[in-house]
């Protein structure tokens, strides 16, 4: 298992360099002078060159991805054109908020999706099933951004309800704090569980077609036990699986969310940094998203484990 | 195990090799798909008449999608049925004019990335190797970002424009149909026809072209319809955060985005509109596109 791990950390490798390499080649590829985007177009000439030289734009593409890479193992991601800050301590800033986030997100996700999903294998065919399925394929056609400015306009028009435009820390106000971030996870939810139904009630609707699952009815086991043991158990891997890429997709759904709903993660910051053409910061962030992604991918493989002690990694 | 290689998709599209020599006459086939896939059926119809409207745009549309003749803001009304926005354009007309935006990215996009990620697919699976190990590595680091943080990426680089749109979704849809292709040629390549093809002294490009292609349509099919509605889904979401289709053109992500999110409050028929489109264009095909599924691998029917 061990070896596993070591061999898909390896894997890593090349995929962190054509990332971080292409992304350095492709923004500088950018039309646009990063000089003149930060201190306008009245900027003097001088002064813009005195700042390519202070953010080494002048330099060989090559030298400025090595120096780059110095900076990494230091863990210093390099300073933002646009914010004046390193990008380590920008990131520092705006991750918590993404975080919290995607793990309430995540939370509602499997609270909806999972039940959901089994309740409308084990019931197929019925009311519950038909309406299950509606509503997901429903999900899965709706734009967030269109259902998170409706969930901001709408409660507004009707019950004169505004969407609270200021973040508190959790730490100071919980429940304002979570008035705030309750609306854009649900959102994000909705398109991710409608996906976990489809695939759950599939999975489940493949596992009691198994012979144990009609010895287990056989041999008289109530059928809320053979339903959580038996079944849901095993139709879990097809899910974990299509959990990991939701996890993923979350994050492209952060970044359309963190816009409506202004909360200033790093979806926003992403955004922001593109529009500004804020190379190190997309950069750090491009970095840190690889990163995230393929811990997922691995932590994904290896739940498999878990959910059934038969396999084995090699 | 493997990561995320197989799909549900590929395996329902490796699976499909049921011959029919029986070929009823078009209209009962017609006829059986209503009965056997009614929503498919309707929502075919439903993409028609979008195709249709999206072609004939101007003569469907009440105003014109641009001129900001009309009073602002003006609630739904006979004149303008959809209302108009904050400039005084109809919103009606620029949601009709915004089918053209939406359904010629979804569609071309579409199609680079399955004609594009089948050749990788086929070249990657067929050859192995070293080229192989190459191509599966590019794969690799494109899958593990999300569609839309891809197309984000190369706008960024190329600018936002309607053509480039397109290709940039295109390519980001490319690594996931090339992995499935892929997946499909390693096992189909092993059938003796190959084996055959190549002791007659078929030339690599011929295999390709004539045997192995071939074979392989009903999944690409199946593939193309699953992921359309996500292509059109990521052209609304670019061009809702600015970075897709510019303005003026209509564009339905574009027109619930920047400035006209200040005045939602104020005329709502501004935000409701333009999503219901997406959401009705990007359902039908998710719809048609299960029927698909359905249809050419009738295992996983009612799945």
């Amino acid at each position: 298992m061990s070896a596993y791990i070591f061999r898909r950390l390896l894997l890593l490798i090349p995929v962190i360099i054509i990332v971080t390499f292409g992304v350095t080649s492709l923004m500088r590829l950018v039309p646009g002078d990063p000089a003149t985007l930060a201190l306008g177009q009245q900027a003097r000439e001088e002064d813009r060159e005195a700042f390519r030289e202070k953010y080494h734009l002048n330099d060989p593409l090559i030298v400025q991805y090595g120096r780059w890479w110095q900076g990494v193992f230091r863990g210093d991601l390099g300073s933002s054109v646009r914010h004046r800050t390193d990008v380590t301590t920008e990131l520092r800033h705006r991750m918590p908020i993404t975080l919290q986030m995607l793990v309430m997100a995540v939370i509602f996700t499997v609270a909806l999706g999972v039940p959901a999903g089994v309740i409308a294998g084990i019931r197929r065919g019925g009311a519950f099933d038909y309406g299950a399925r509606l509503l997901s394929v429903g999900g899965l056609s709706m734009p967030s951004f269109w259902l998170g400015t409706l969930a901001i306009t709408l409660p507004f028009l009707w019950f004169g309800y505004s969407y609270p435009t200021e973040r508190v820390s959790i730490l100071d106000d919980p429940l304002k704090n979570l008035e705030k971030f309750w609306l854009p996870s649900f959102i994000l939810a909705v398109g991710a569980s409608a996906g976990v139904v489809r695939i759950t009630r599939s999975a489940v609707l493949d596992v009691l077609r198994n012979d144990f699952v009609r010895t287990a009815y056989a041999k008289g086991l109530r059928e809320r036990v053979v339903v959580t043991r038996h079944v849901t158990r095993n139709a879990m891997i097809p899910v974990v699986t299509l959990f990991g890429l939701q996890i993923i997709g979350l994050f492209g759904g952060a970044v359309i969310i963190e816009t409506i709903f202004n909360l200033r993660g790093v979806g926003l910051l992403f955004v922001e940094s593109i529009f500004n053409r804020d190379y190190p910061m997309v950069q750090g962030i491009i970095l840190f998203f690889a990163v995230v992604f393929m811990t997922i991918n691995l932590l994904v493989d290896l739940t498999y484990a878990f959910i059934d002690p038969r396999i084995r990694y090699s | 195990m493997t990561t995320s290689d197989t799909t549900i998709t590929a395996q329902a599209a490796s699976q499909s090799d049921g011959i029919n020599l029986y070929r009823p006459s078009r209209s009962k086939r017609v006829r059986r798909l209503i009965r056997t896939q009614p929503l498919g059926a309707f929502f075919l119809l439903v993409i028609v008449a979008l195709i249709v409207i999206a072609v004939f745009a101007p003569f469907f549309a009440t105003h014109s999608p641009t001129t900001t003749g009309a009073t602002n803001l003006e609630s739904p009304s006979m004149d303008h049925w959809f209302g108009t926005d904050h400039l005084g354009r109809d919103i009606y007309s620029r949601v009709v004019h915004g089918s053209r935006t939406s359904l010629q990215v979804g569609i071309i996009a579409t199609a680079i990335g399955v004609i594009g990620g089948a050749f990788i697919g086929l070249v990657s699976g067929y050859f192995g190797g070293w080229l192989d190990m190459f191509f599966q590595r590019i794969v690799d680091t494109l899958m593990a970002f999300p569609l839309l943080i891809l197309a984000l990426i190369m706008i960024a680089v190329v600018g936002p424009s309607m053509r480039n749109v397109m290709i940039v979704v295109g390519i980001g849809i490319m690594p996931g149909v090339s992995r499935i292709i892929r997946g499909i040629v390693l096992s189909e390549k092993e059938n003796q026809y190959i084996e055959a093809a190549k002791t007659i002294g078929c030339s690599a490009p011929r295999i390709l072209w004539r045997h192995l292609l071939p074979n392989l349509i009903a999944p690409i099919v199946v593939i193309a319809s699953a992921v359309m509605p996500g292509a059109i889904l990521v052209e609304a979401g670019l061009s809702f955060l600015g970075l897709g289709t510019p303005p003026p053109t209509p564009s339905w992500g574009g027109d619930l985005s920047g400035n006209a999110q200040r005045f939602f409050r104020h005329a709502p028929w501004m935000a409701i509109f333009p999503g219901l489109a997406i959401s009705i264009v990007v359902l039908a095909f998710n719809l048609v596109g299960d029927a698909i599924r359905d249809i050419v691998d009738p295992r996983l029917r009612n799945r």
